[in-house]
């Protein structure tokens, strides 16, 4: 043993620390990867200060739309009614700002956890496949939106009274950056600190043995719809006030795959059980990343970006799935 | 069976029907008893001895009487080196010969003779379970016994003669159609699953690491997964914050129990041989303490160095005062941590025997 720790070199428990976190998210090299062919190509244009801004502004867009679906999808399971919850949200937040001021705003995290139970309970008890539920539950708060824009005869459904959010009171910092970060933090919490992040990878990974484990599969699952709901009501207000304190109004499938992206590209299977919030952060920069510099590329043709987005999410599943031989998505 | 019929036919159809007599197939066989009763066992052996006319086979098993029965040459691994090697055309050798020169020093068996069973006098102990008239058509019926503190009852009997089913009952995972189950003096609702019984100190522990562990999560978690009470601070009624450091002295110290081999706690389960997965398995209940554990084939496909060290664990929990309910195919193994057996056949509880009694019968 002895003559062991001898010829071992002498490394700093921080540099093991560094090189697992490099080691277990490969995401990480791509961003740094990235960010060098970027500057190399285009560096006055992707090192400029606004588009720094920009691409701050729109992680937090994309990362509002991974980081709660991630939670089900850690359960191997997939919820994409965060679209439905973004675009109703809003519409409710614009039809009860006359009742309740400016504290409408906070329908949303609500809104997102009733639409959240909903999914959980309808999706546990009548064991109807999430991917299959979601979808609907977005097809109709999507039309219900579109309905409301049609019957109030208005064109876009805008509340200009939180005019005052989309000032950030730091330079540099967009504000819907600041306002993505109360979501990112809650989900790290949820995700390290607590046993639900535990409970919910453990479901994923192996149901039969986390319920041998004594864990409640039933409320768990319902748990991280809730959780998955309540983060994207809550990220929601950060989109509403970088669309100009509006919703969405028309359905748009590529919003819906780049949350998705997002989640695989950071490393998160589909089939659940590995990753968590924290690389779903990555995987948003990644995409970011991708766009910002694409759409700098001289020759990148910008009307072509939704091709590549969906490109890009296939490559990424495939990659995933190759990597794991489970099932995708159930 | 099938398995084997298959790979015997893959190679004769590649190699095409003219010459398929000319050549010898070699088929390797790794454990391939471990799924299987005893019945079933007996005839995949007459079954592979038959074939064994024809063809060749390298055989890897850890059940001893198997390998003496079935091999003609037998080579002895212990930590990737040859140990010992023996012709047994030419030589006879016991089986105690071959336990000694696996495991490095004694076997199991003296284990046995050592450990010594007490009869349980009823009225001194404290019953943690009972059951009454437990009933589910086409597994088992009528099935009454009581649980004491600190003892071990096994349910034994043929594959099909319901012993599983009445120990995923006692768990929550098979819901009976009748009968009572009733732990620490009040009636255990028979629908609750798994977590409820958890609640009421009921464990389960079973040797099939692949249905209990998280495979893909390290050592530190899978250990930590049921004894969340132990490694977090709760500030808020709602949330549990967990401390990294004390889930990972958890860890290290079952480890260190359980003489588990893995570099650190941070060791993902999958790259573990069976013995150590087993062994973190049963490790987690170690801190969690429960009043009851369901055991169901503890040592499964396991060699038996790790099953002395997991036997010693078991022996140490009953000593405990930890009650224990054994479902297994091996008759040591209840002759070693049994105090009362119940015989099962078709469901119904034919007889119920003291340690001694069942030794005296299976002649162990």
């Amino acid at each position: 043993m002895k003559r062991v720790e001898k010829t071992m070199p002498r490394v700093s428990p921080n540099m093991v620390a560094v090189w697992r976190l490099f080691k277990t998210n490969p995401a990480i090299w791509t961003i740094l990867g990235l960010v060098v062919i970027f500057s190399a190509i285009v560096p006055e244009r992707f090192l400029s200060t606004s588009n720094l801004v920009a691409i701050l502004r729109s992680f937090a867009v994309t990362a509002m739309l991974a980081v709660g679906p991630t939670f089900v999808i850690l359960l191997g399971s997939i919820d994409l009614s965060f679209m439905g919850i973004w675009m109703f949200g809003g519409a409710l937040v614009w039809l009860l700002y006359p009742y309740l001021g400016l504290a409408s705003i906070l329908v949303y995290p609500i809104f997102g956890l009733l639409v959240g139970l909903f999914n959980g309970v309808v999706h546990v008890k009548a064991r109807i496949p999430s991917f299959i539920l979601t979808l609907a539950v977005t097809a109709v708060f999507a039309f219900l939106t579109t309905y409301v824009r049609n019957v109030s005869g208005v064109l876009t459904l805008i509340v200009p009274a939180y005019g005052f959010l989309r000032e950030s009171p730091i330079p540099y910092l967009p504000s819907p950056f600041l306002l993505s970060l109360p979501a990112i933090a809650l989900a790290l919490f949820l995700m390290f600190f607590t046993k639900i992040g535990t409970y919910l990878c453990a479901i994923g990974s192996n149901e039969e043995g986390a319920k041998l484990a004594g864990i409640n599969v039933e409320k768990y699952k319902v748990v991280g719809f809730m959780i998955s709901g309540f983060l994207t009501g809550l990220g929601s207000i950060a989109i509403f006030v970088h669309l100009g304190n509006q919703t969405r109004v028309d359905f748009d499938p590529s919003e819906l795959i780049r949350g998705l992206a997002a989640i695989v590209l950071g490393g998160t299977p589909l089939a659940g059980g590995m990753g968590g919030p924290h690389r779903s952060l990555l995987g948003a920069l990644i995409y970011v990343l991708i766009f910002n510099g694409l759409f700098l590329l001289p020759g990148v043709d910008p009307n072509h970006l939704k091709l590549y987005i969906g490109a890009l999410l296939l490559g990424a599943v495939v990659i995933a799935s190759k990597a794991l031989k489970g099932a995708l998505i159930t | 069976m099938v398995e084997i019929a298959r790979a015997i036919l893959s190679i004769r159809l590649s190699v095409g029907d003219g010459e398929s007599s000319k050549i010898t197939p070699i088929i390797i066989l790794d454990e391939p008893t471990a799924p299987l009763s005893i019945e079933e066992r007996d005839e995949l052996f007459k079954y592979l001895l038959e074939l064994k006319k024809h063809n060749s086979f390298i055989f890897v098993s850890h059940i001893i009487p198997e390998v003496m029965r079935f091999s003609d040459r037998v080579y002895v691994l212990r930590d990737g080196k040859v140990a010992a090697f023996h012709d047994l055309k030419k030589q006879e050798i016991t089986e105690d010969l071959l336990f000694k020169e696996i495991v490095g020093r004694e076997s199991y068996y003296e284990l046995l003779t050592r450990v010594e069973h007490r009869l349980v006098e009823p009225e001194k102990r404290k019953v943690v379970l009972s059951v009454r008239n437990l009933s589910k058509k086409g597994f088992y019926k009528d099935v009454s016994f009581d649980v004491h503190e600190g003892e071990c009852v096994g349910l034994f009997g043929p594959t099909g003669c319901g012993k599983s089913e009445i120990a995923k009952t006692l768990y929550g995972e098979v819901v009976p159609d009748g009968g009572q189950i009733t732990a620490e003096n009040k009636p255990v609702n028979l629908k609750s699953g798994p977590h409820k019984r958890l609640k009421l100190h009921i464990g389960y522990f079973s040797g099939e690491t692949g249905k209990e562990l998280f495979l893909y999560w390290p050592i530190r978690k899978n250990v930590s997964i049921i004894n969340f009470d132990k490694v977090s601070s709760k500030p808020l009624k709602l949330f549990r914050i967990i401390n990294l450091k004390a889930e990972k002295n958890l860890a290290e110290k079952i480890v260190k129990t359980l003489n588990i081999k893995a570099p650190n706690v941070e060791t993902e389960c999958y790259s573990l041989s069976g013995g150590n997965k087993q062994k973190v398995s049963v490790g987690k209940w170690l801190e969690r303490s429960p009043k009851l554990l369901i055991l169901e084939d503890p040592t499964i496909g396991i060699d038996v160095g790790a099953r002395e060290d997991i036997y010693e664990v078991l022996l140490d929990m009953k000593k405990k005062g930890i009650s224990m309910v054994l479902v297994s195919d091996d008759p040591k193994e209840y002759a070693l941590l049994c105090d009362k057996i119940l015989m099962l056949r078709e469901g119904v509880v034919q007889k119920v025997m003291t340690n001694q009694e069942f030794r005296g019968v299976m002649e162990l």
